[in-house]
This record gives C-alpha cells, sequence and structure tokens, in this order.
C-alpha cells in the first residue's frame, strides 16, 4: 500500500478537467485506488470516477489524500503525481 | 391546408417534409417488467453511440475552436466511461427491471442533484453537463435525432432551439429550411442559417404544432408557415422562389464592387463578428474591415479567465485575416444580459441600468488591463482600433485612456512593438453619451452607435419585457433623433461615426442613415448583399428629402409611413401588413 498526499494548486479546483485527466490516469492501473480530503477519513471518494471525482468538491489548496493497492500501486501513484506536479497543465 | 404564423428569421423558400430534432427537453417514461439483459445491452449500446458522436464533435471543436475548448467534450467522454454511473445504471435496471433510458434518467438526476447542491457555483453548473449527456444517451435510446448531421434526405428542420453543435453539423443538401422555438436574428444559428442560405423561422411552439412528416412550406421572410400546402399554394411558393433567386442574382453582381449610390457616395460596409470561428465568413464576404469584434465569447464559454497570450493569439488571428482593412475591437462588454460565472455580479433589480461593460472593467482593472495589453500587442500586425462599451460620462472616458495609457508604457518599458497611434473610440448607447456627444467628440477618435441599447435607453424599455416590448422599435422618432444628434457631433469635429447595433442593416432606414451623414455600417456580413444593392439604387439626395420628411414625424406611425413608403418612390410595397407585423415583432426580439 502507497499512501501519498497533494495540495490541489490547479486556479479553479478539481472540475471537470483535471476530473477527467485524474480519472483517465488512474483508469489505467488495475490497483485500488481511494482518495479522502486530508483528515477527513469517513468518506471515501474513488479517483477512477470523474463524478465521484467531482463531488469532493476539492477548491484550490486544499490537502488531498490518495491511497493505492495492488500490483501497480507505485507506478499509479507516480503518475498521479506527475499529474500533480504539471498542475494539470499536461 | 393551415397556417401557422411566426417570426422572419432568414429569408428563402423551404419546402419538406417536417424532422423534429428532440433536445434537452426529451423525456424518458417509467416502463416495468424489461428484459434486463436486453436493457442493459441497449443501454451500452447507446452510451457507445454518444461517445463517438462527442468525439465528432470534440474533434470538430478542436479545428474550429481550440484545444481548451475542446477539453470539456473530453469530460463528456469520460462521464459516458464513468464507472460509478454504469454500475448505478445497471444496477437500476435489474433492481427495477426496468427500461434504460428510465433507469438513466433516474442516476442522471441523482448525479445532478449531488452537483446542484454544492457550494461551488461551477460545480453548480456543471449539473447541465450532466443533463447534456444523459439527453443525448435517453434520446439514442428513443429512437430520435439528436445530431442533425445523420439524415440523409430532404427535410425541414423543426426543434427548440438549435445547438453550436447542430449548427456545424448542418447539411444544405438535406436542410430545406429552418423551423425553432425560441432564437432570433443576431442569435448564430441564424447568422448560420443566413449565410448558408437556408430559410429559418420561429415558431413558438413549432414541435407541438408540427409532427414528424408534415408537408410544409414557407418564405423565410414572412415568417408564415403552410402545413400541408395544395398545388396552387406550391405553384406561388415556387415563383417567388424564382424572383428570390433573381434577387440573388443582382446581388452577385456587385459581389466584389464598391458600396455607393447611384450618385457615387460611398458607403462603407463592415463586419460584426461575435465568435472567431465565424472568421472564415467575414473574410470570404466583401466586409473589407471588422466595426465591432465582440470579445465577450473569449470570457463566457471557459472556467477560468483567459491569459493575456491567449486573447492576443485570437486579436491576433483576425487581425492578420483582415490585412486589408482595420479591426474594431470592443473590450469586455458584460453584465447586463451576458452573465458569466468568471465574475462576481452580484444580483442587481436592474442589470441593464447595473454592473456592466466599461463600468465593471473600470472596477476590474487587472483583467482590463490584460485585454488591453493583449489587443496593443496584437496592433503590431494590423491595424486595430479600441473601443469602449457603456460610456455615460467623460470621467470613464478619461479613465479608461489613462489605463489605456499606463498599459503603453509598460510595453514601452517591456521593449513590446505595438501601434503607437492605435485609435480610440466610443460605443454611443446611453442616452447621456447621445447629449454629451458634442463633448465626447473632442475626447476620442471615434464613435460606433450600438442601436439595440440606445433603443432600450431612449425609451426606457427592458425588450425582453413583453407587456411594453412594442415601445422598443428603431423607428420611434426619438431614436432616430438621438442618432442624428449622435451624427451631426461626430462630423462637427471629423471623426468618423458608424452604425454597430441591428439596425444598421434596416433597409428602411438606409435613407435615413446617409442624410444625417453616416457612412459607415456594420453588420453581420450574411446582409451585406442586400444593403449594397440597396444603396446602390438611391442617390444621397434621397437620404437628404428623409430626413426632412422624418423630421415632422411624431410617432412611429408616422415614421413608418415615410420609411416604409419613402417620399421618392411612387409605388407601393405589396407586402405590408406582414413584413410591417414581421419587423415589429423582430423589434421584439
Amino acid at each position: 500500500m502507497v499512501k501519498k498526499d497533494f495540495v490541489l494548486e490547479a486556479e479553479e479546483g478539481l472540475h471537470a478537467r483535471p476530473a477527467s485527466m485524474l480519472a483517465k490516469v488512474a483508469m489505467k492501473f488495475t490497483c485500488d485506488i481511494k482518495l479522502m480530503k486530508s483528515g477527513k477519513s469517513d468518506k471515501v471518494f474513488q479517483p477512477k470516477s470523474i463524478l465521484s471525482l467531482m463531488s469532493v468538491g476539492a477548491a484550490k489548496g486544499e490537502r488531498l489524500t490518495f491511497v493505492a493497492e495492488g500490483d501497480d500501486e507505485v507506478q499509479a501513484m507516480e503518475s498521479i503525481s506527475k499529474l500533480f506536479a504539471s498542475n494539470f497543465q499536461g | 391546408m393551415h397556417t401557422i404564423i411566426g417570426i422572419p428569421i432568414a429569408k428563402g423558400i423551404a419546402h419538406g417534409p417536417v424532422r423534429i430534432i428532440h433536445d434537452t427537453s426529451m423525456e424518458a417514461v417509467e416502463r416495468l417488467g424489461c428484459n434486463t439483459v436486453e436493457e442493459i445491452q441497449i443501454f451500452h449500446d447507446a452510451r457507445n453511440e454518444a461517445i463517438g458522436e462527442i468525439e465528432t464533435i470534440r474533434l470538430n471543436t478542436m479545428k474550429n475552436i481550440g484545444e481548451h475548448e475542446s477539453k470539456i467534450f473530453e469530460a463528456h467522454q469520460s462521464i459516458l466511461e464513468d464507472p460509478e454511473m454504469i454500475n448505478q445504471v445497471e444496477a437500476y435496471i435489474l433492481e427495477k427491471a426496468c427500461c434504460a433510458e428510465w433507469a438513466l434518467t433516474v442516476v442522471g438526476n441523482r448525479i445532478r442533484a449531488i452537483f446542484e447542491s454544492m457550494d461551488n457555483a461551477y460545480m453548480k453548473e456543471r449539473a447541465i453537463d450532466i443533463k447534456d449527456i444523459t439527453c443525448r444517451v435517453v434520446n439514442l435510446i428513443m429512437g430520435h435525432y439528436s445530431d442533425v448531421g445523420s439524415i440523409n434526405e430532404p427535410y425541414v428542420l423543426v426543434g427548440h432551439d438549435l445547438t453550436p453543435s447542430q449548427t456545424s453539423t448542418l447539411e444544405t443538401k438535406y436542410v430545406k429550411g429552418i423551423i425553432t422555438e425560441v432564437g432570433g436574428k443576431t442569435a448564430h444559428s441564424a447568422i448560420i442559417a443566413t449565410l448558408l442560405k437556408i430559410p429559418y423561422v420561429v415558431i413558438e411552439k413549432g414541435t407541438t404544432l408540427l409532427k414528424d412528416g408534415d408537408d410544409v412550406v414557407f418564405d423565410g421572410r414572412e415568417g408564415i408557415v403552410v402545413v400541408d400546402p395544395d398545388q396552387s399554394c406550391l405553384d406561388a411558393y415556387h415563383a417567388k422562389e424564382k424572383q428570390l433567386v433573381q434577387e440573388e442574382e443582382k446581388y452577385a453582381g456587385l459581389k466584389g464592387k464598391v458600396c455607393k449610390t447611384q450618385d457615387n457616395m460611398e458607403v462603407e460596409l463592415i463586419a460584426n463578428i461575435s465568435q472567431i470561428k465565424d472568421l472564415d465568413y467575414i473574410v470570404k464576404s466583401d466586409a473589407k474591415s471588422v466595426g465591432l469584434f465582440r470579445t465577450e465569447f473569449i470570457f463566457m464559454d471557459q472556467d477560468r479567465l483567459p491569459t493575456e497570450d491567449e486573447q492576443y493569439e485570437i486579436y491576433k488571428k483576425i487581425t492578420t485575416a483582415m490585412s486589408e482593412g482595420y479591426v474594431t475591437i470592443r473590450t469586455l462588454d458584460i453584465g447586463g444580459d451576458k452573465e458569466s460565472p468568471l465574475f462576481n455580479i452580484p444580483k442587481e433589480d436592474n442589470p441593464f441600468l447595473g454592473y456592466r461593460g466599461i463600468r465593471l472593467c473600470l472596477e476590474e482593472v487587472e483583467i482590463f488591463k490584460t485585454q488591453l495589453r493583449a489587443i496593443l500587442r496584437a496592433s503590431a500586425h494590423g491595424k486595430i482600433k479600441i473601443m469602449f462599451p457603456m460610456i455615460a460620462t467623460l470621467t470613464e472616458i478619461r479613465e479608461t485612456k489613462s489605463i489605456l495609457d499606463s498599459c503603453k508604457k509598460a510595453l514601452d518599458l517591456e521593449g513590446n512593438i505595438y501601434d503607437k497611434n492605435i485609435e480610440v473610440g466610443i460605443m454611443i448607447e446611453t442616452p447621456a453619451a447621445v447629449v454629451m456627444a458634442d463633448v465626447f467628440a473632442k475626447e476620442v477618435d471615434f464613435f460606433s452607435i450600438g442601436t439595440n441599447d440606445l433603443i432600450q435607453y431612449t425609451m426606457a424599455v427592458d425588450r425582453s419585457n413583453l407587456k411594453i416590448s412594442a415601445l422598443y422599435s428603431q423607428y420611434d422618432p426619438a431614436v432616430l433623433r438621438n442618432m442624428k444628434i449622435i451624427a451631426e457631433a461626430a462630423n462637427k469635429e471629423n471623426i468618423s461615426v458608424s452604425i454597430c447595433g441591428e439596425a444598421a442593416a434596416d433597409i428602411k432606414l438606409l435613407p435615413y442613415w446617409l442624410g444625417i451623414g453616416i457612412h459607415k455600417l456594420s453588420m453581420s456580413v450574411a446582409l451585406i448583399p442586400e444593403v449594397k444593392w440597396t444603396i446602390s439604387q438611391m442617390t444621397s439626395t434621397q437620404g437628404i428629402e428623409v430626413v426632412e420628411a422624418l423630421s415632422k414625424a411624431g410617432d412611429v406611425r408616422e415614421v413608418c409611413n415615410v420609411t416604409h413608403h419613402p417620399p421618392y418612390t411612387k409605388k407601393k410595397v405589396a407586402t405590408k401588413s406582414i413584413i410591417l407585423g414581421g419587423y415589429l415583432l423582430l423589434d421584439v426580439l
């Protein structure tokens, strides 16, 4: 299991475009990926679902925790890290 | 055989069977006791078909508009492939043994409710995306035509409204006419229909008054639709069509020639443009310059503010394309009826009298400066004029000019190239600006009259209020007198004056515009051929006669007595009440 925190820098939050980019990346991997708002583990979102991602309602500056578990968990987390590092510009 | 009266939008004779194109108002009904395996298969087939349709739209958008704008369609596709959405629909079908379209509607509504309940305004708006997507799939399941590109035989398209994706797939070979329930002459679909020469009328309840397969014939200039016409009626329309073709030939004879009256008074006909995707039509038209480039689209279809570079690229593109002439760029005119989620415009009791146009730009100085810098930088690639909207006071003009100067200074320091003598003008659309026109004329390089707003403010009429919309008329002598004051003030200071509202292309008022000294008219390029031909049949003396006759007119009726039967023509106009009614109705829109 790998776990990592990210700060969302996208100007308008996790809206349709960044969410669709994130969902696309997450779907490439077979491992189970979960997303929570940092410090709030009661509500779990599915990064492979654009609808679930959009319903996070994450604004700019929000801290998000990703947890990946499965065969390709390391690669999955790397790809997600890249997306955040590029600030969803790719 | 019976007739339905509508509003004329684009001319031409249309004849053919009705095909009703359903849009987002399409509704599924609950059917229970279905074969769940079949329904799940139907759902997936329609879903995949929809993804394919969206792919076409996405590619078209990327080609014609831009990569950034096309991204939203990628998001639409992702939603259709979303495991959560798919699971919910499948589960609902299995649980209730209901039909696919109903399950999708229920799940779609559920998802929409989540978005609508969010605090974030942007997310709330996305509820509309979900509706678009579910409706597309529901339509496909229910066997309705959601995209017009798929019909391969002649028909008259009837729908509530045309979406941009539908307008971009119109096949002139098959679409013989268009009837929509909403719309107006300036709507994008109307402009495209006029350019593609597809007759077009608006009928308020078109999709209920007409049904698939109805044989209809209509003249887009009159707006009267005949259902199940008999042979003699069809003959009459075919004769009209012939006449129209002759008119078109007449207009075509003037293509590429200078627009002038019989006594050689030249009139400059230039283009209005509100979407960069219309640029091709402008370049192919007779307009050498752009009299009004509306920049709102750059700000309205986006979920974030456009950067300076993005704006610069757009301004550069249009300026380079219009290399023979100039491009008048109107700075952001948001507010009033033009809302944008990007700006924090609080709900106002009177948005038209509120925070809009230059008032907003003078508050949001950084956004304004970004636009001005982009415009200035683009002026290195061709002739640009800058125009400011909604000016009411001298202070606004001076403040605006000083902001422009500070942008110029900053560009100088950075070593950027731009046109140092760039012309600066204002829209005249408030009564305050009319009264002060003589003073304002000393401060700016040109005036452009925005008749749509000027009429509204002169008559103190909200044109969307149907109870009073009859008061909204370019034929009101108060409006015409205001126009004269503006033209005289501009001509006295020797600055250029043009009209860029809908009234610029009003055939009945052309003699008046020339008579009061306006020789520059900016309009939708589709209207240029007819205006040019009309001017070529006039003399400048006739203009002066009309101005003289109209100076005595006391109300709309008296004005129309002159404009519709001008003093220099002997023969009466044959189609009086309908055309007149049509114009009056059009003014309402």
